[in-house]
């Protein structure tokens, strides 16, 4: 691999030539692509992530890539007491999260398992929230009677950034309910900061489902699952995620208060994810 | 002084910036895109804030978020750096008009000098040479017609912005009408303006430049001129003080008459003025700077004057408080621009994890840089990775330091010029210092490229 140029974002470069197997043969570059897309790329997308590095380069029969993360926010600097922290959203939802990709994640069961420290190895998985991020460097005020539980839509606008007069809008990275505040309204907010949860509603599948149906038991905080009651539906995760039942938002059960609100919601169906299987 | 100062840059110059500001006991806030999250000055920095995403536009270039991110952290004034927001004379009005001070010249000293055809003109009444030139062209007829007045060679230049963008030699109609759209579309890329003029080229000439320092209450020095003759493309290299070109009396008189014109034309602020210098030793000036420029060091070495200090404190309203008597330039300086860029690949910018970096060191040695082990180099701005100075009493002793210290510089991770560098150093041409900016060119960059992967072979 000669190239040294790295892309804006992590990207994966398969060497389209396939070197000669043992015995001469070369193996079918369509195969390999296949594989490499399909299983391959997202297990070493995943692994990378968690790791914690920057790079990752993997060689094969055939095929060799490397991943490379350049500039993760991660990776943050070692800050001196008293310093204001730089933002560390770079791997809980964030607008990176598309649904798309994560129903895709999340059907996945082929890839290797990763060690992701979010990743419970149980039944009950928490689901981090996501998290919605400021736009711009100035001053935060959450949207005027958007409270916590309420159901939002990615793209939904759900706070505003005061930049230099300019209010620019904070949005949803995904379709869910309103969560924590992490900044106070009025509070000075950096770029990329951020500023509130999205918990996303929870997936069903075969397994046993815990949840707090009665809209006032849940502690914040605790790894209580809480499905906004409505019909227990057997529809697959990428269909939850997708499309949240709509319906569940005029549904008398639905959190109304802070309290209500779990911190963090509970996948249950075994199995659904890779990681840490 | 100022309460505390939001650094608008990134880079070496950021890490710089810090470093005075830390001198003068001024708090600061390092302004940073979220590419930069792991640089140097970010790092280092008391308090550091993300302005928006890696894309300039809407990071450093951004008026608003730079300006809001001075006021959410308590800052009462802006350094812009160089590059940037560091000159435009918008920004600077609109810093002042939510109550900060923008470190550089006021906006309607920026505005003044804006246009690089009206500088020219205003200079020329207070006194100082230029070099035939067009106005503003308005169309390419007009374009012809000027450079029909003016003679072939001419260089279409950018009326806006600087750096050898947009920039463009022609030696016939021809190649004029060719160059005019391809600069128009460089210069509205680069500066979002595309208005240019032409310039009389001059074949075989030498950059010289002379460094101002101006308060607000007209009290004004030079420090001396610099020489940045040796460049590819416009784009500097090398930068050296004092100029092997002119004796010390017409240094002295270029650097009076400079000093002179621009103190009556109302600067303020540090500020450099670009002369070309022709074979005969007459000089003619092409344009101003109006901001502290990378190859500031050579005439710090010289001097022993904080530049960036010396901004802060004139931005602030102090007086000068010297005269150009005190001002003692001292020995030979010169500064190598250390770019992460592949010589032998047309200088093509390369971005990469510095895997390995040792600064050279010794008397009269100076490196500033924002390097470290372990750096990522984005790919998203300059490829500038540092600046080697050396210094000493005279010319030969500093090339002596240098070829030492850009022996002992290891940077690995990314190609770099430094092999380019050591080439040049031993090129008898740039050695007996009669060398103008056609080094490169004349001598053929191959040349030197070839010499530089020699170079980077026996290394290896």
């Amino acid at each position: 691999m000669t190239d040294t140029r790295p892309a804006a974002d992590a990207r994966a470069a398969a060497d389209p030539r396939p070197a000669a197997d043992p015995d001469g043969s070369f193996p079918d570059p369509h195969d390999t692509i296949q594989q490499l897309a399909d299983s391959v790329l997202p297990a070493l997308i995943a692994r990378l992530d968690a790791s914690g590095l920057g790079e990752l380069e993997v060689r094969a029969d055939g095929w060799h890539v490397r991943l490379r993360k350049p500039y993760d926010r991660r990776r943050s600097v070692v800050l001196p007491e008293g310093r204001r922290r730089p933002h560390e959203h770079g791997d809980a939802g964030h607008a990176r999260r598309s649904e798309p990709a994560e129903a895709r994640r999340a059907g996945r069961h082929d890839g290797p398992g990763i060690d992701d420290p979010r990743a419970v190895a149980s039944d009950a998985r928490p689901e981090p929230p996501a998290i919605a991020t400021a736009p711009a460097v100035g001053y935060f005020a959450p949207r005027d009677g958007w409270g916590p539980g309420r159901h939002v839509r990615s793209g939904d606008v759900v706070g505003y950034v005061d930049c230099l007069g300019v209010r620019q809008d904070v949005v949803a990275p995904v379709d869910g309910f309103l969560g924590r505040l992490l900044a106070q309204p009025g509070e000075a907010v950096e770029y990329g900061q951020p500023l509130l949860h999205v918990d996303l509603p929870v997936a069903r599948g075969s397994g046993p489902t815990e949840r707090t149906a009665d809209g006032g038991g849940t502690e914040a905080g605790t790894s209580a699952a809480s499905e906004p009651a409505g019909p227990t539906r057997n529809g697959t995760e990428a269909e939850t995620m997708g499309r949240p039942d709509a319906a569940q938002a005029d549904k008398p059960g639905p959190p109304a208060t802070a309290a209500d609100v779990p911190e963090r919601a509970v996948r249950s169906a075994p199995g659904a994810r890779p990681e840490g299987a | 002084m100022f309460q505390k100062i939001l650094i608008a840059n990134r880079g070496e110059i950021a890490l710089r910036i810090l470093r005075a500001c830390r001198q003068l006991n001024v708090p600061a806030v390092v302004a940073y895109s979220e590419a930069d999250i792991d640089t140097l000055a970010v790092r280092e920095a008391d308090e550091a804030i993300c302005i928006g995403p890696a894309e300039a536009k809407r990071s450093y270039l951004s008026s608003a978020a730079v300006i809001s991110a001075a006021i959410v952290t308590g800052c009462d004034a802006i350094h812009p750096g160089y590059g940037f927001l560091s000159e435009d004379d918008a920004f600077a009005d609109t810093v002042r008009a939510h109550g900060l001070t923008f470190i550089g010249p006021p906006a309607e000293v920026l505005e003044r000098f804006a246009s690089k055809a009206a500088t020219r003109r205003l200079l020329a009444e207070h006194g100082l040479p230029t070099i035939p030139g067009s106005g503003l062209l308005r169309d390419d007829a007009h374009a012809l017609d000027e450079a029909e007045r003016i003679g072939y060679p001419v260089l279409v230049k950018p009326s806006a912005g600087g750096g050898g963008k947009g920039m463009r030699m022609a030696r016939s109609p021809r190649e004029l009408e060719q160059a005019l759209p391809i600069c128009r579309s460089e210069a509205r890329a680069a500066f979002g303006d595309d208005s240019l003029y032409l310039e009389k080229w001059l074949e075989e000439n030498r950059h010289v430049e002379v460094q101002v320092v101006v308060d607000r209450y007209g009290n004004g020095v030079h420090l001396g001129e610099r020489d940045c003759s040796v460049q590819r493309r416009h784009q500097k290299l090398i930068e050296e003080a004092p100029t092997p070109a002119l004796g010390p009396d017409s240094r002295r008189h270029l650097c009076e008459e400079a000093v002179g014109a621009i103190v009556a034309a109302g600067y303020e602020n540090v500020g450099t003025l670009e002369f070309l210098v022709d074979n005969d030793g007459n000089y003619y000036f092409i344009e101003i700077n109006c901001r502290i420029q990378v190859e500031h060091p050579v005439t710090e070495m010289l001097t022993g004057i904080d530049m960036v200090a010396e901004q802060i404190r004139i931005a602030a309203g102090e007086p000068l408080g010297y005269s150009q008597a005190d001002v003692e330039p001292r020995g030979h300086a010169i500064e190598f621009r250390i770019a992460a860029e592949d010589v032998a690949h047309d200088f093509r910018p390369e971005a990469g994890t510095i895997v390995a970096y040792l600064p050279p060191g010794g008397p009269g040695v100076r490196m500033d840089s924002h390097l470290y082990a372990g750096y990522d180099v984005p790919p998203f701005y300059d490829s500038l990775l540092g600046k080697l100075i050396v210094h000493g009493p005279d010319r030969r002793t500093a090339i002596a330091r240098a070829r030492t210290a850009l022996s002992e510089l290891q940077v690995e991770g990314v190609p770099t010029t430094t092999a380019l560098h050591r080439a040049i150093l031993s090129h008898p041409v740039f050695l007996d210092g009669n060398f103008t900016t056609n080094l490169l060119d004349r001598v053929g960059p191959g040349a030197f490229v070839t010499a530089a992967r020699e170079q980077v072979r026996v290394e290896a």
